[in-house]
């Protein structure tokens, strides 16, 4: 059932910010960053994270998952044999490899950083 | 085909608080009472209603949050656009479901795989999970959906429409209480019971409603669905939690749908030449009963189309009706900002008098983001609190306004 054009797709040739960003506004969400787990990829405390409720996900995005009961926001990554574990982006977090569960609730596919409280 | 939310509210709340995944929560803290359950609390023997008092002591462990009909109203969206991505012809129904006329884009052959992707990508899109009953009329399809839940997909055939001869006529829709004891009392408790009965002796021994009923059973379809024509009409709809009886809190709901048409006319800068006003009543909960009124002049003031509706409403309001739902649209063409005229007349000059009061308060309301202003009529239903226990709606600062994405809270 895939394959159908995005919003984007209308006709017209002039898209808005709003369609670019929300590629399936359907299945898209709203978090909000607390912690300092993905500093070194940009990420900041306070920032709004836009994430994707979808099935496809890789090793190397950022994903939203539920891990052991807990739920955090990642790298997602895989080992040699292809087992997949969690990676913060700040080397005072240490490396989450899911004992019993590991549940990918979403892709996070931008990061809002709203300047000053306008 | 019916879609239908599992635990709709409850699952919303589950699905914008993921700590609360597969646990039991309640929703209606607002009322102090418990009208929409997890199925985890349902588990626990939750039942609805239950008072706030009663849930407190015999389950301390069930959360209990403020029901948040905008989060909900965002997620029921969210659930007819995937679906109308595939389907054309879909109706509204109420909050928590819809119906697809499918017969276009599937057939009886390939309905199942079809059901079953649409399925997974509406668990998997919306963070909860939908059942799908399949059928040959909107009516099978909707007792079709009720039979697996959580999570069900029941389709009924044409040709093996005998399984559901043994469901009791008080889980069919649109059999009221009164009816299903008239018939008890005939002998007629099951589907089964009332269609060994020929056609033209249902037609004899009962009403309307029940003979259309009949005929839906036997698969011949007689309701259609109510498709949103035109794009140019504006249209409000909204269900209530718990039916309303009363006229006053019912006028109340109306009131609103009545300021958000207007407001969202003002903001197009157009008119209608005529509204629609409607319900939804126990038992036919699909079914739209509307009546159309022509306003003297085209307007986009709430105060002068609430008049003229309230006067249509009071007429059609049955006293000890349950209703379900309230609607306002326009009818017909709507009339765009016209030309100054030439010579006014006294009625031209009060119209701009309200014209003006509604640009302040729109200004007010969007510009400046002030007090939210509504109608005095529309203040009782203001019950949304800060503070219900569960993920609300991301505010816009300096705004009243909340953003129309769900909001998860934060993460670490």
């Amino acid at each position: 059932m895939a394959g159908f054009g995005s919003p984007i797709d209308d006709g017209r040739d002039v898209g808005s910010l709003e369609a670019w960003l929300l590629a399936d506004p359907d299945a898209t969400y709203l978090i909000s960053m607390d912690g300092d787990a993905l500093l070194d990829a940009q990420i900041a405390p306070g920032d709004f994270l836009l994430t994707q409720r979808t099935r496809t996900v890789r090793a190397g995005d950022i994903v939203v998952a539920e891990i052991d009961g807990d739920y955090v926001v990642r790298f997602l990554r895989k080992n040699g044999r292809g087992e997949q574990y969690l990676e913060a982006a700040n080397d005072a977090y240490p490396k989450l490899v899911p004992q019993e569960s590991l549940n990918i609730e979403g892709k996070v596919i931008a990061c809002i950083r709203k300047y000053g409280s306008e | 085909m019916h879609v239908d939310g599992d635990a709709f509210f409850a699952s919303c709340e589950q699905s914008t608080n993921m700590q609360w995944r597969g646990k039991p929560i309640a929703v209606g803290r607002e009322r102090g009472i418990v009208t929409a359950i997890s199925y985890e609390a349902k588990a626990l023997g939750v039942k609805r209603p239950m008072s706030e008092t009663e849930l407190r002591r015999q389950f301390p462990q069930v959360a209990l949050l403020a029901s948040d009909y905008r989060k909900y109203e965002l997620f029921s969206e969210r659930m007819k656009n995937i679906v109308r991505r595939y389907v054309s012809d879909i109706s509204e129904g109420s909050i928590d479901e819809t119906f697809a006329d499918v017969s276009a884009v599937t057939t009886w052959h390939e309905v199942r795989a079809f059901a079953e992707a649409l399925q997974e990508e509406l668990c998997t899109k919306l963070g909860l999970t939908v059942s799908i009953g399949v059928g040959p009329t909107m009516t099978i399809a909707k007792i079709s959906s009720g039979f697996k839940k959580p999570r069900g997909l029941t389709i009924v055939t044409p040709e093996h429409l005998e399984v559901l001869h043994d469901v009791p006529l008080r889980n069919v829709p649109g059999i009221g209480g009164r009816t299903e004891e008239k018939l008890a009392g005939e002998g007629i408790v099951t589907i089964g019971n009332l269609l060994v009965l020929e056609q033209a002796e249902i037609a004899r021994r009962f009403n309307k409603p029940l003979v259309e009923l009949a005929y839906e059973l036997r698969g011949t379809a007689v309701r259609a669905l109510e498709t949103r024509e035109g794009t140019q009409s504006v249209s409000s709809i909204q269900a209530f939690l718990e039916p309303i009886m009363e006229f006053t809190p019912l006028l109340t709901e109306f009131s609103r749908n009545v300021e958000r048409v207007c407001r969202k006319l003002r903001a197009q800068h157009a008119r209608t030449n005529a509204v629609t006003i409607g319900y939804k009543a126990f038992p036919d909960v699909h079914t739209l009963i509307t009546r159309t009124v022509k306003c003297p002049a085209p307007s986009n003031d709430a105060g002068t189309i609430m008049s003229l509706a309230e006067t249509e409403l009071r007429a059609i309001f049955r006293r000890s009706t349950k209703y379900r739902a309230v609607y306002v649209g326009t009818h017909g063409a709507l009339a765009h900002e016209t030309q100054e005229k030439l010579f006014t007349t006294k009625e031209d000059e009060a119209q701009k008098k309200r014209d003006t009061l509604n640009t302040v308060v729109d200004s007010l309301m969007f510009a400046q983001g002030g007090l939210p202003l509504e109608r005095a009529s529309s203040l009782r239903a203001q019950r949304h609190e800060e503070d219900g226990g569960g993920t609300p709606l991301l505010k816009i600062p300096h705004s009243h306004k909340v953003l129309d994405i769900p909001y998860l809270g934060s993460i670490t």
